[in-house]
């Protein structure tokens, strides 16, 4: 044997050990990031679908301009440094009117008062405080954002969740590079899948199949992601400190594109509703938000935000000047002019959310996120079986696979379930998305304990899985009244696709309870036989 | 909406292109042959005319850059990974 | 935990690919603001750092992981530090 044959060997297995560690110490928190990130590309639809809502694009038949005028008068002067307004998921405005402090976390946030406005322009709510907390506290938001913050930090307190979130990226990154690296029939075996005797699939197979078509994607998700976390989390402090001697602000004034100390002499803006309708004449599309800055100045602008249309992928911020009402510019995602950075950010934001065509792009990247996430069941589950031959009955690694794996989307239909039932009994709906997720946890980490055989186990936490999937869209209807026939006359793409997602997974959850039942008969008829064959083709 | 509609006849093509490639691949055939020796008649093809067709799945990029059309390009590309591994799996002829 | 578990910490390999890259990479991000061109936009040498940092990573980490001459790879990020810490002691004193 050569040399290099020597270090091509040593190189594979230290591939193959790299691979597998990074698999399984962390693959599980992978598992979790990857299934609510997947779920999180739609957090739009499900937060419309949750108030059983759909856009009434109100931004374009509410006389804004005069609302502005109107709260205008009942804020503080401080509050009036930046104005945005969107429409919430449940048929109002909200109009944030706010400046920037430093809240007691550190972080640089904004801080005034959130007024709920009705279509009619009646004030149905207000609250002052720190832009965090009031989105916090957010109702109509509340499951949406709750899924989300699973995918982004896993719910543990700033900057920790991103640094893991971070961490988890940087491992998958590993884990989809040393896999590439060390199959060395990448695409010969493309298409094979080779079943074992009992006619399951081969689960290396599997693993490296669904792997390799979804390396590309997997690199591109998973460096996105890092890049993600770690600049919230400590890139942008840390660079704040190098290239502005730590002046936090300053960074953000030229990350955002403005000019620090302008005039603040009174001007009167021109009419706010005119430039928006300008803005939706030149993209066709109705806005997601407005920025207002120092309105009712000299150097009053509008910034006007249009997700991704007609082919491209990335953001459109329209700028206006209003004291004059003209068009000034497309601003660039960061600073004021188009740079290299600003251009692979306004393509990082596309490749990792998803979200630049509609529904059409996000069936897709959560089909990408799908195919991942069986990446990373069946390495884990690969595992499981190669070292689970000889082991107690208790199976503790296939046991904490399907806790996780049946178990996580579990706890997520619960906690929309909370959201309905505390919806609907007028509880705080903000406490109590989480608390069901919660106790779900708990429920099925006692099951997941107290079962002994784990084929019962994986079988009984599918069903729940599929019942839940049938109940939600119930519950939905329940709480509100629109039934599928409304939902088609009224165009609630969001509500339906939500609804008819949730039924197809249940029916998905049935067929495999059916299929695991077909198995387990089958399995007992050939017990004494079994256990051979299957190690011989594990091994 | 009109970007969309452009893209879908190349992910139609793409999902084609890899239905062929899938049938003709001979890994999978041998692989299936193990478990129905029996059934003979099988689509082949040259090695040649399958890496050519598995070329042409990048051809699709051009018009698509042409056009402008960059959220087609990732959707194309999201769409080619998500078929591939769909039409993988779907269970052998013979089996 | 078994002592078995906690082999890994006496690992040479371990130390260079784990928390030494990590450590290098994230300083090679911070005097990366320093150095790299900020372009007329004047965002570059904020975003360029922070978009590279995990290829950065990626590359050290695959590098310092499978080199067969681990001493060679303590140069490297010994090198790298030096350079580095050079180019962030001129910015904060110089």
């Amino acid at each position: 044997m050569t040399d290099k044959t020597l270090n091509t060997r040593s190189k594979s297995k230290a591939l193959l050990s790299l691979h597998s560690w990074s698999g399984i110490v962390l693959g599980m928190l992978l598992f979790a990031v990857i299934f609510t990130g997947s779920v999180a590309v739609v957090s739009d639809e499900i937060g419309e679908w949750s108030n059983s809502n759909a856009h009434q694009q109100l931004m374009l038949s509410s006389n804004m301009d005069a609302t502005i005028k109107h709260l205008a008068k009942r804020t503080p002067a401080e509050y009036l440094d930046e104005i945005t307004v969107y429409e919430s998921h449940r048929q109002q405005l909200v109009y944030f009117f706010h400046t920037h402090r430093q809240n007691p976390s550190g972080a640089m946030d904004d801080y005034g008062i959130q007024y709920l406005v009705t279509p009619d322009g009646e004030i149905a709510q207000q609250k002052e405080g720190f832009g965090s907390d009031i989105y916090a506290e957010d109702d109509a938001n509340a499951l949406s954002r709750f899924l989300v913050a699973i995918h982004t930090e896993l719910h543990i307190p700033a900057p920790w969740g991103l640094i893991l979130t971070g961490i988890l990226g940087l491992a998958m990154l590993i884990a989809a590079v040393s896999g590439f690296m060390m199959h060395r029939h990448l695409f010969t075996d493309i298409f094979t899948i080779r079943k074992q005797r009992d006619g399951q699939a081969l689960k290396r197979d599997s693993h490296t199949v669904a792997g390799t078509w979804s390396i590309p994607f997997a690199i591109l998700l998973a460096f996105t992601g890092s890049f993600f976390s770690f600049a919230t989390a400590f890139g942008l402090p840390a660079m704040a400190v190098v290239a502005f001697g730590g002046d936090q602000e300053a960074m953000m004034h030229t990350l955002v594109g403005e000019a620090e100390n302008q005039s603040k002499a009174p001007q009167e803006s021109v009419n706010l509703d005119m430039m928006i309708a300008d803005s939706v004449e030149r993209q066709s599309s109705v806005p997601s938000f407005i920025t207002l800055s120092h309105w009712g100045t000299e150097s009053a602008s509008l910034l006007v935000f249009f997700m991704p249309d007609k082919g491209n992928v990335g953001y459109e911020q329209l700028v206006y000047n209003a004291s004059n009402g003209d068009f000034v510019e497309y601003k660039p995602l960061v600073g004021t002019v188009p740079s290299a950075g600003s251009a692979i950010l306004s393509l990082i934001y596309p490749i990792h959310f998803g979200t630049f065509a509609g529904l059409f792009s996000k069936i897709i990247w959560i089909s990408l996120g799908v195919a991942a996430c069986y990446v990373t069941v069946t390495g884990l589950q690969l595992y499981a079986y190669r070292n689970e031959k000889h082991e107690s009955s208790w199976r503790w690694f296939s046991r904490f696979n399907v806790w996780g794996f049946f178990g996580l989307p579990l706890c997520s239909l619960s906690s929309a379930v909370g959201f309905f039932i505390s919806g609907a009994a007028g509880a705080n709906q903000s406490y109590w998305t989480p608390m069901a997720f919660i106790i779900a946890a708990a429920l099925i980490s006692l099951l997941s304990v107290s079962i002994r055989n784990v084929l019962t186990l994986k079988q009984l936490l599918l069903s729940a899985n599929g019942v839940f999937c049938l109940a939600l869209p119930i519950f939905r209807f329940s709480h509100s009244d629109v039934g599928p026939i409304y939902a088609i006359q009224h165009n609630m793409h969001a509500l339906m696709f939500v609804d008819l997602s949730l039924i197809a997974m249940a029916t998905w959850c049935f067929y495999c309870v059916f299929k695991g039942e077909k198995f387990r008969q089958t399995q007992s008829t050939q017990q004494p036989a079994m256990p051979v064959s299957t190690r011989e083709i594990a091994k | 909406m009109n970007h969309l509609i452009m893209t879908l006849p190349f992910i139609l093509f793409a999902g084609m292109i890899l239905l062929i490639l899938m049938n003709t691949d001979p890994r999978r055939q041998q692989a299936a042959r193990k478990f129905a020796p029996k059934s003979s008649t099988r689509l082949t093809l040259s090695s040649a005319i399958r890496k050519g067709l598995a070329l042409s799945l990048l051809l699709p990029f051009i018009p698509l850059a042409l056009m402008n059309n960059y959220a087609g390009i990732l959707m194309y590309a999201g769409a080619l990974t998500v078929i591939g591994w769909l039409i993988a799996e779907l269970p052998s002829k013979a089996s | 935990m078994t002592t078995a578990t906690l082999l890994f910490l006496k690992n040479q390999r371990f130390w260079l690919s784990g928390p030494s890259t990590l450590l290098v990479s994230l300083e090679i991000m911070l005097a990366m603001a320093v150095w790299f061109p900020a372009g007329i936009g004047n965002v570059n040498n904020i975003m360029m750092p922070l978009i590279m940092f995990p290829l950065i990573w990626s590359v050290l980490f695959f590098y310092t992981y499978l080199t067969p001459v681990m001493q060679r790879a303590w140069w490297l990020l010994l090198t790298l530090v030096a350079i580095n810490s050079a180019i962030l002691a001129y910015q904060f004193l110089g």
